[in-house]
């Protein structure tokens, strides 16, 4: 009965190799580029470290047993070993699983969004927070700054490091307010007033990154995949330069949507 | 195919007239109720109206031309029930009581629709080949097809091809009855699957729905009138479910042989009693969904549009839309726990652990839903939904648990039907374990939306219960045709879907993190490189069904001929011929063991019901 001792040194082995993919996994890793989309990553990479740990386990066993006990298709003989249950196969599975849930539960599902709201509750106190009406319909993106008296705006440009209080509204159908690279998105319902707070801590551009963007993330009819807008994150002495130049006069575009396309 | 087939050979128009009429009497019936409301109306027989009340008259003429006309209606009205219910290949075209008869017929039309979403996604991928449009005409008839392969795939493939195919087939027979408690409900509910799926189908002759199959208010309301078709053939679909839901409950609590105690029920029965809960339950909830949604556009009243509550359709959605997942998984599993004993010769490890998970999966299903919408809905429900949707997966474990006990120190065959079990079993932990991902709340506000998720979802349907689909075909093909498969054939398709599958479906995920988000026709350049490689091997991918549907063909006719218990398996299904006779069992069989006892294991202790155990494995037939 060596199958137990070879199937554990098997898993850690495995799952050494597996956490040293995912740590190379992690360094090359989409660009994130708000301290939001950083708490998100680091929910999604926690969760792919352990998870892989008990992925690994179990196809192990599934993948063992194709080979180790495989026998030819006309074998017609009973499996010497017999058994209806076992405990010290059954209480360890379901005293991790349910520890496993709860742990994940908790963390990263509570602390990350403890945290996600920890940031919006500062932002929402912080005095220099930027606030950007985003107007959402089919199938443009239109930004203002009232703070600042500029005025729809299809161009969203951000000073890096600073938060940003999003104001979404959409007088048509469901969209989805998402940049790719920001790590977080916010369903923008009509009829209702949406706030999402993102602290951008990148300088970074659509021209850069194309994961950079506005793009609507809920489907909302034909022109759907189209609707886009490019994304400017600046140093906060470029965006002051941007925001004097442009601040006294509304509707004034700086920028044009299909630039992302 | 059948062990009623007529020394002579039927024709074409034998096979083929119950369709015909029912399709005549459907049209008649259409355009009679949509000229007869546009008349009332001073409208037009086009307009939204029309197509509503068409449909419903439509519908009932099917249903009377199939032969609900004479086994249904005449009879109430003091005639005798003059219908013929064919012998050989045509009762499966026309209205027939036979269990049998009605799941092939079930499958079927599962496999039809299928091939006909399946193909559709083989358009998809030639669009998204390259990143401008130039496959489809325009992104409207793109995200139309988009919307017709979801809808097919999730209303008439996933959640009618097991539970209403093998549901049908093999729960009499697993549980020694010679049919349903209903057979007549039985026999109308199958005519309720072509309506839905012709309905999606024809969608585009109204202009097509671009809402995907989800049919997200308010763009819903607003978009082409397509829309109704979803909303009808979705409702259309429902009624079938709900009616193969009673009947499976009924047949499992009153037809069960005697001796065959709940602690020895055949896992796929538990799994099917659990599912057809979950189908009474929940489907007329999404009833009442659809019907909202056709009433805000002919009335029109204003449920979910801008002025109304848009949030109220996903609620009502998702919640029968998370069911439906469990609606869709639990029979798999339950396949995966019928097939996996059988191959390892070795006793089902954990069967009540594996009950329990059933069980349990299906209390906590209706609790999850918001886990769909959690980057719409307000602070206070994130937790809640996250809590419970992340405890499900503790149940979902119990199958593993069995799954794992029992082929440990077993003796593996791997054929066909186990191959694809176990690579369910193998994608299917793909599946879930990125949906711990999805669960979690902060990683869920990137993924949500984005090609990660069509991944998630394409590894537990397709690759979860479409696998497990196929484990059922190749398992019990000798029992239903009478007739062997091709061994090889069927390991070829195995490994090539296993392995295309793969390489189509992994790479979404790296897709979707790398900012495609779902549902569009065109993409920014940077993601050509990962596209063309999905579309490649989603192509490939598609190939291998063909090479299964010769195989399944040509061995209905040409294969050699089945025993009654090619595999050694112990249920009950094994114990009568290949294919079973009209009443299934020459006597009704007396169970007086366990099914899933192999070599000297101790028989389990009974529960509540206890019953005068004599030999283990009497009904045995196979070659152990």
């Amino acid at each position: 009965m060596r199958d137990v001792p070879i199937l554990a040194v098997l898993w850690v082995v495995l799952s050494a190799i597996g956490e040293w993919v995912i740590q190379i996994l992690v360094n090359h890793w989409p660009l994130i580029a708000s301290a939001q989309g950083e708490e998100t990553k680091f929910a999604f990479v926690f969760l792919f470290r352990v998870g892989a740990v008990v992925f690994i386990g179990i196809t192990l066993i599934i993948v063992y047993s194709m080979i180790r006990w495989r026998v030819p298709e006309d074998d017609t003989l009973d499996s010497p070993h017999q058994y209806r249950s076992n405990w010290r196969f059954t209480a360890p599975w379901i005293i991790v699983t349910a520890l496993l849930n709860l742990f994940f539960i908790v963390h990263p599902g509570i602390t990350g969004l403890a945290n996600i709201w920890g940031m919006a509750v500062a932002a929402a106190k912080n005095p220099n927070t930027i606030e950007v009406d985003v107007e959402c319909q089919q199938w443009s993106w239109h930004f203002s700054y009232p703070k600042l008296g500029i005025f729809h705006t299809t161009t969203l440009v951000l000073p890096v490091n600073t938060p940003v209080k999003f104001v979404l509204h959409s007088d048509d159908v469901i969209h989805s307010f998402w940049v790719p690279s920001f790590g977080i998105k916010k369903d923008v319902i009509p009829g209702e007033e949406r706030v999402l707070y993102v602290t951008p801590n990148k300088i970074t551009s659509t021209k850069d990154n194309l994961l950079t963007r506005v793009q609507c993330a809920e489907l909302c009819g034909s022109g759907h995949s189209t609707m886009r807008a490019v994304v400017q994150v600046e140093s906060k002495s470029d965006f002051e330069q941007w925001a004097k130049k442009n601040g006294s006069s509304s509707l004034r575009s700086t920028g044009s949507a299909k630039g992302a396309g | 195919m059948s062990a009623h087939t007529a020394s002579r050979r039927a024709n074409f128009i034998e096979i083929s007239w119950p369709i015909v009429r029912a399709t005549v009497f459907a049209g008649a019936g259409y355009f009679a109720a949509a000229f007869g409301v546009a008349a009332i109306r001073h409208g037009s027989y086009m307009d939204q109206v029309s197509i509503v009340f068409g449909f419903a008259l439509g519908l009932v003429g099917w249903l009377l031309g199939g032969g609900a006309l004479e086994a249904w209606v005449l009879p109430w009205f003091g005639h005798e029930n003059t219908w013929n219910e064919g012998h050989g290949i045509t009762r499966f075209f026309r209205y027939n009581t036979d269990h049998k008869v009605i799941g092939v017929q079930y499958m079927w039309a599962a496999g039809f629709a299928f091939f006909a979403a399946g193909m559709i996604a083989m358009g998809m991928r030639a669009e998204l080949f390259t990143p401008q449009l130039d496959f489809f005409t325009n992104r409207a008839w793109y995200n139309t097809a988009m919307s017709i392969h979801g809808s097919l795939m999730l209303f008439s493939v996933s959640v009618v091809a097991i539970v209403g195919g093998f549901g049908n087939y093999f729960v009499p027979l697993l549980v020694g009855a010679d049919d349903m408690v209903f057979p007549q409900v039985n026999g109308i509910s199958w005519w309720f699957v072509l309506p839905g799926i012709m309905a999606l189908l024809l969608s585009p002759l109204l202009g097509g729905f671009e809402t995907g199959w989800t049919g997200y208010a308010p763009l819903a309301t607003t978009d082409e009138a397509g829309q109704l078709f979803y909303y009808l053939g979705v409702f259309s679909l429902g009624i079938s479910s709900m009616l193969t839901g009673v009947n499976v409950i009924a047949t499992a609590v009153y037809m069960r042989a005697p001796g065959l105690t709940w602690n020895r029920l055949p896992m796929f029965v538990w799994a099917m009693i659990v599912t057809s809960v979950l189908n009474v339950l929940w489907v007329p909830v999404i009833g009442v969904d659809m019907m909202m949604g056709v009433m805000d556009r002919v009335v029109p009243t204003a449920f979910f549009g801008a002025k109304g509550f848009p949030l109220l359709w996903q609620d009502l959605f998702w919640l029968f839309g998370h069911p439906e997942v469990y609606i869709i998984m639990l029979t798999s599993w339950g396949l995966w726990l019928e097939i996996i004993p059988v191959f390892t010769r070795k006793t089902l490890f954990g069967y009540r652990w594996a009950v329990i998970g059933f069980v349990v999966i299906a209390l906590l299903s209706g609790t999850v839903w918001v886990h769909h919408m959690f980057t719409a809905v307000s602070a206070a429900r994130l937790i809640p939904f996250m809590t419970d949707t992340e405890i499900i997966s503790i149940p979902t474990g119990f199958i593993y648990l069995s799954v794992l006990g029992t082929l440990f120190q077993g003796r593996v065959r791997l054929t066909t039907p186990m191959l694809f079990a176990l690579f369910s079993a193998l994608n299917f932990l793909i599946g879930g374990g990125t949906g711990i991902f999805l669960a979690d709340v902060p990683s869920d506000f990137q993924l949500q939306d984005t090609f990660f998720v069509v991944a998630h979802f394409h590894y537990t349907i397709l690759g979860g219960m479409i696998f497990a689909w196929f484990a059922g075909i190749y398992y019990w093909f000798p029992k239903f045709s009478g007739r062997m498969y091709n061994e090889f054939w069927g390991k070829f398709h195995a490994w090539w879907m296993m392995v295309f599958f793969n390489l189509t479906f992994f790479t979404m995920f790296i897709s979707g993190l790398n900012g495609m988000n779902r549902r569009i026709a065109t993409y920014l350049p940077d993601l050509t490189r990962l596209n063309q490689f999905t579309s490649i091997n989603a192509w490939a991918f598609g190939a291998g069904f063909f090479v299964a549907l010769v195989n399944l063909l040509v061995s209905a006719y040409r294969g050699e001929r089945a025993p009654a218990n090619p595999w050694g398996g112990k249920t009950l299904e094994w114990a009568t011929t290949s294919p079973p006779p009209h009443e299934n069992f020459e006597t009704i069989p007396i169970v007086r063991g366990d099914f899933y006892s192999y070599g000297d294991v101790e028989e389990p202790e009974m529960g509540v019901f206890p019953n005068p155990s004599l030999s283990p494995h009497q009904h045995t037939t196979g070659d152990d």
